[in-house]
């Protein structure tokens, strides 16, 4: 064919070393003044059987150089990242600049678990004021102002009064949830059973490593129909409490008579735990550990709270918040939790996006 | 409350078999928290008695000295050993404590091994108390003038006995008392109390010549015991010796012997008694409990109790009700200089008083129940003394005894209610005693009793086994209640229960409730079923609490972490980091730093800052979530601290320190997170609290009076007052005063546009003062519907645009919803934008 010389073309296209000159042959053949425009005008003299004729076949050799071309030019492309790739080599063996990272606090982490472990038997999270009255942190809850048990709470006073013209303290127990859920349900047109669950700060004037003037509690109170509360069911909800906290199955309880002025009778609740050099390990062992107090609310408080003690019993429970947490994780000073130390909080805090659940497992 | 095993048997005849567990459990399951038991003889078994014979200097040390003792460690054959001590007091002819070769030395953690000390062979060691484990005395060892080579320390030290130390919930006063842990024990079966134990008689004494006189109830059975030939002057006697081991054991201190003969007994059976100089009550022919309140017309009344600590009552004269008392008490300072503290109270009068009168002159006893006083007491020349044996009210004490800053033991005792039907038999022991110590000869005596109603509950069988969720029969619970002194009577399934008289606390079923499963045995109760009822499902949370969850959560995954701290802070930094006018304070706190409690959080978090700054942390974000505290209300909020850099230098990022758009950026954060669009709330400058830079933070609000956030720079200046030298922005979010969007996830359908998106550059030179926002308000105004972004690109000022104006490249996005916009229409737009801009804030595009 005049003017095309497919040997030639098919050696020159081989023979390109670089994109650059097989774009120059592209152009060469099938610019818009390419060899095979001028090949397409001169088949216009033919006649039409030759045209098709000759139609055909240049476009075979063009579909056939084009097929070059396009294989060379991935070739060649391939080449050229490859070279590219060896050249551009970086030293992932250095680290990118961190951002700060944050977290939870143990105790909001610790808070989070014993909600959603009460949350799962239909307890409600109720809130109470840390600045309190006389009534709601004592008087009501049977802790008359001669009690010897106001000795052992050690009460911060304030400088303002309440509308008995006592002075008003901050909590020492968050037992004052107690009244206050119970005033609530008093207040009701009709009584309906009452299961709360109530976190939050309580304060006594004693510091040490195993007291801090500021520390934690949860109470847990459930007011029913008089039938409805028994021990062996407060029993049953600290077993269940106590081994789903501690993801233990063979946790032991062992209840102990104890006193407590708002409830009768009252207990408090240890687990069997052996001590070792990872912390300790619940459910074996010949020690001890107190872990909460409970017991069957008091007949005078349920009174207290305008209730009728005939009909209605409840069952109460209450621990620190700090003392479990430090029981279950192993913290050795309680001082510690409130200190925040750059360095513990970058080390015990439990990451951003902590929510536990009891299906997930605490 | 301490005991040891020996006092305990000399009430109760405890089984044979009966072990220190053994105790030991049943007091704990009886409800009496065992804290300590300490076997002394256990304890110090591997030391023994030596003597030095002779000593040599250790040839190569002047410190240290070769002696050879005398040792019969296993009391089988005296020997004689070498050995090397350091201590400066080992001389020849003393008696010495030893410690054989193998001996596990507990406050060292060694064994002891056969050594060479310098050279010279050592078998064994003398010990000092510290290494004994008996005090922190360790300069010397310890040495005795006397003794018997071989005999074991805890015999010569009279430690052989076994401490138990235990806590009494303050419903259980009984067990104050030896008797009543006696006779825990007995109910358990561990023991039989001795049944001779009062088994002297008082006979044939005459009447006292006192008329007795209680006024208000304060007592309901007093009795007074004259007491003569007494001789108050410690002597050898063995009863005596052994009492004072006791109590030094139980941790009381001796004064006298009839002193010490009286806390013997109160500590044996609760009773706490009292023993005037009766030549000191000026003959009295009548005594008087009274409340001090009501003697007191214009005189002033001034006594001294018998830790000298002088009390001056005077009348209030506005008030009745209440008396004024100035209270001055020795300190004893660590260097043993003495000085004094002054204490004024206005109290109600209410303080019992024991006053003898001889007609109308009065000599004031004691505060009933609290504490003699020092003229009326017993000494150590008293041969008469007037023994006071007697209840007092346990509230009246309660009360008394808070107000008069008085922790005695007797107080103690009385507030928590004593054993009002043993007061003769206990007068019956301590006189027998008193004659057998002191030779103390009973003359006359009188006692005024009201007889105390019988305390009966009537408890519903039902009661008990629905609570237990058991099957008790009447008879079961007769037989486990009659082990713990209970008298029960049923005709019905309603029982007439009658607890002994010393249980004061059984005012309620619950008690005897208690006492049955404890005698039952809790773990033999089922444990019961937890229910879950239909009413009770759903939302465990209220959404306050739920949004202080989240706004933590957020606040940590923007890299911050939580912090806890102390609601209340110091005066300074109260002031300085007021965030409302609230000044709520803490009247006794337990220090000056832990006062105020706090109005914000910034407060608390500077704190932190500081304190790691100090420890080189140099670089970090905090925040808390808690409450603050105005007045007495408590109001949510989440502030933070971003402290340093935010980069340091490193190998690809420049050192960035945090700026106030950093803590901006945290708390749009926070408001998109709870479903609030702040693209339109302004950034206002005014009325911020001062410690935030003037110029370098800002506020959001709501309306007046509802700001919902502060952010920015911390101010210099109050950084500077308190010696900081780090770069320090916050932020505060009022988070309860952010509108709740319960539906944050509820919404109308989303249109997505198909079309592509057009973007269009420019700059615009706008004075200086012209607001960023302003400019993206006016551009997003030109049309809402069509321009869906304005970001700014660049902000310049300089010398190539006039003063006090910048020039602002921003990059406008346009799409349409319906087609893809043609030139002219994005001509149109472009035009607006700048016409507009021109229009309203002055704008000039940038040639």
């Amino acid at each position: 064919m005049k003017g095309l010389d497919i040997k030639e073309a098919t050696e020159a296209i081989n023979a390109s070393t670089s994109i650059n000159i097989l774009e120059n042959i592209k152009v060469k053949y099938f610019g818009k003044k390419g060899i095979f425009v001028d090949l397409l005008k001169n088949i216009s003299n033919l006649s039409l059987e030759e045209k098709k004729l000759m139609g055909n076949t240049i476009n075979q050799q063009k579909d056939l150089l084009d097929n070059l071309i396009k294989e060379k030019f991935l070739q060649l492309k391939n080449i050229e990242i490859n070279q590219q790739i060896a050249l551009e080599g970086i030293d992932l063996s250095l680290n990118s600049h961190t951002d700060h990272k944050g977290g939870i606090h143990p105790i909001t982490a610790t808070i989070s678990q014993i909600v959603a472990i009460f949350g799962q038997l239909g307890y409600k999270v109720a809130h109470a004021k840390e600045i309190e009255s006389d009534w709601y942190n004592f008087t009501a809850l049977n802790i008359p102002l001669h009690h010897p048990s106001r000795q052992n709470h050690d009460t911060f006073y304030l400088n303002c009064t309440d509308d008995k013209n006592k002075p008003k303290l901050l909590r020492t127990h968050t037992s004052n949830t107690q009244i206050h859920a119970m005033e609530e349900l008093a207040n009701k047109k009709e009584f309906s059973p009452l299961k709360v669950i109530a976190p939050g700060k309580t304060y006594r004037s004693d510091s040490d490593a195993t007291h801090s003037p500021m520390f934690h509690q949860f109470e847990v109170l459930h007011v029913n129909y008089a039938t409805e509360i028994s021990i062996p069911k407060l029993k049953a909800l600290l077993t269940y409490f106590l081994t789903t906290f501690f993801n233990n199955n063979n946790i032991k309880l062992r209840f102990r008579p104890s006193y407590f002025p708002f409830t009768s009778p009252s207990f408090e609740v240890d687990i069997q735990y052996k001590k070792t050099a990872n912390g300790l390990i619940m459910g074996e062992g010949d020690d001890w550990l107190e872990v909460l107090g409970c017991g069957i609310v008091n007949n005078n408080v349920i009174k207290n709270c305008g209730l009728d003690f005939t009909k209605y019993k409840g069952f109460a429970l209450g621990a620190g918040i700090e003392r479990l947490a430090m029981l279950k994780y192993n913290f050795k000073d309680l001082r510690a939790f409130f200190e925040n130390d750059y360095r513990w909080l970058t080390y015990y805090n439990f990451g951003a996006n902590y929510y536990p659940t009891v299906f997930g497992g605490l | 409350m301490k005991f040891t095993l020996n006092l305990l048997k000399e009430v109760i005849n405890l089984n044979p078999e009966c072990t220190l567990q053994d105790i030991a459990n049943t007091l704990t399951i009886a409800g009496i928290e065992v804290e300590e038991v300490i076997d002394y003889a256990a304890l110090y078994k591997s030391f023994s008695i030596g003597f030095i014979k002779e000593t040599q200097t250790h040839a190569n040390s002047n410190k240290l000295q070769v002696c050879t003792v005398l040792v019969n460690p296993t009391g089988k054959k005296e020997e004689k050993l070498q050995i090397v001590c350091g201590a400066s007091n080992a001389k020849a002819g003393i008696y010495v404590v030893f410690a054989a070769v193998g001996t596990y030395i507990k406050s060292l953690d060694i064994t002891l091994s056969k050594a060479s000390i310098r050279g010279v062979d050592s078998y064994g060691m003398l010990l000092s108390e510290k290494e004994i484990g008996l005090s922190n005395e360790h300069g010397k060892i310890m040495e005795f003038t006397d003794g018997k080579v071989g005999q074991t320390l805890a015999d010569k030290l009279n430690l052989n006995d076994v401490i138990f130390n235990v806590a009494i919930t303050p419903n259980r006063g009984d067990c104050l008392g030896v008797i009543g842990i006696a006779r825990e024990l007995q109910a358990y079966g561990l023991g039989t109390i001795k049944d001779n134990l009062y088994n002297s008689a008082i006979n044939n004494i005459k009447e006292l010549s006192i008329e007795i006189d209680i006024k208000d109830n304060l007592s309901n059975s007093f009795g007074l015991y004259l007491l003569e030939n007494v001789d108050n002057i410690n002597n050898n006697n063995l009863e005596l010796l052994k009492i004072k081991q006791y109590l030094t054991k139980c941790g009381f201190k001796s004064i006298s012997p009839v002193v010490d003969v009286i806390n013997y007994c109160s500590l044996l059976f609760n009773q706490p008694m009292h023993a005037y100089d009766y030549n000191s009550l000026n003959n009295p022919n009548k005594v008087v409990v009274e409340d001090i309140g009501k003697l007191l017309n214009k005189n002033l009344i001034e006594v001294t109790d018998l830790k000298n600590k002088i009390y001056k009552f005077s009348a209030d004269s506005t008030d009745n009700n209440h008396i004024n008392v100035e209270i001055t008490a020795p300190i004893t300072l660590p260097n043993q200089t003495i000085t004094q503290q002054v204490i004024n109270k206005n109290i109600d009068n209410a303080i019992p008083v024991v006053n003898f009168y001889n007609n109308n002159n009065c000599v004031h006893g004691a505060f009933a129940g609290v504490m003699g006083l020092l003229n009326a007491s017993s000494n150590n020349n008293s041969s008469v003394i007037l023994l006071e044996i007697a209840h007092f009210n346990a509230i009246s004490v309660a009360l008394s005894k808070r107000k008069l800053d008085i922790n005695s033991d007797s107080s103690y005792r009385f507030e928590r209610e004593i054993d009002i039907d043993n007061l003769n038999n206990v007068a019956k022991y301590v006189i027998n005693l008193l004659n057998i110590i002191c030779g103390a000869k009973l003359v006359s005596y009188k006692a005024k009793t009201i007889t105390k109603p019988q305390n009966i509950l009537q408890v519903a069988l039902s009661e008990i086994n629905d609570l237990t969720e058991n099957q008790f029969k009447i008879e079961e619970i007769s037989q486990l209640l009659g082990k713990l002194g209970y008298t029960t009577q049923a005709n019905t399934s309603v029982m007439q229960i009658s607890p002994p008289g010393y249980r004061n606390d059984c005012l309620d079923s619950g008690v005897i409730i208690a006492d049955i499963i404890r005698l039952y045995g809790f773990n033999n109760l089922k444990e019961g079923n937890i229910k879950v009822m239909p009413s009770e499902i759903g939302k465990t949370t209220y959404r306050l609490y739920d949004r202080i969850i989240s706004t933590k959560q957020t606040l940590a995954t923007l890299g911050l972490l939580e912090t806890y701290s102390m609601s209340f802070i110091s005066k300074v930094l109260h002031e300085e980091f007021a965030l409302h006018n609230s000044n709520y304070y803490v009247v006794n706190p337990i220090s000056e730093d832990l006062k105020y409690m706090r109005t914000s959080l910034i407060s608390s978090l500077i704190n932190i800052a500081k304190n790691n700054l100090l420890k080189f942390n140099n670089n970090f974000k905090l925040f808390e979530v808690s409450s603050v505290y105005v007045e007495d209300k408590e109001i949510y909020m989440a502030s933070g601290l971003l402290v340093g850099n935010k980069f340091n230098k490193s190998w690809n990022t420049e050192e960035t320190a945090f700026n106030a758009w950093h803590s901006k950026l945290i708390v749009n954060e926070i408001l998109f997170n709870y479903g609030f669009n702040y693209s339109n709330l302004n950034v206002e400058s005014n009325n911020l609290p001062k410690y935030y830079h003037p110029t370098k933070a800002g506020k959001y609000s709501l309306g007046t009076n509802n700001t919902i956030a502060y952010f920015g720079q911390l101010h210099p200046q109050v950084l500077n007052n308190l010696d900081i030298k780090t770069n320090i922005i916050a932020f505060e979010i009022f988070i309860e005063n952010i509108p709740f969007n319960e539906n944050k996830f509820n919404k109308s359908p989303i249109v997505i546009s198909e079309h592509t998106p057009i973007v269009r550059d420019f700059s615009i030179v706008f004075n200086d003062s012209v607001k960023i926002q302003e400019i993206i308000k006016v551009v997003k105004a030109v049309d809402k519907k069509l321009i869906s972004s304005v970001d700014i690109v660049d902000i310049y000022k300089g010398d190539k645009i006039a003063a006090l104006s910048k020039s602002i490249s921003f990059r406008v996005t346009i799409v349409s919803l319906e087609k893809t916009l043609v030139d002219a229409e994005i001509q149109e737009i472009s035009n607006n934008i700048i016409n507009s801009l021109q229009q309203k804030l002055q704008g000039v595009i940038r040639s």
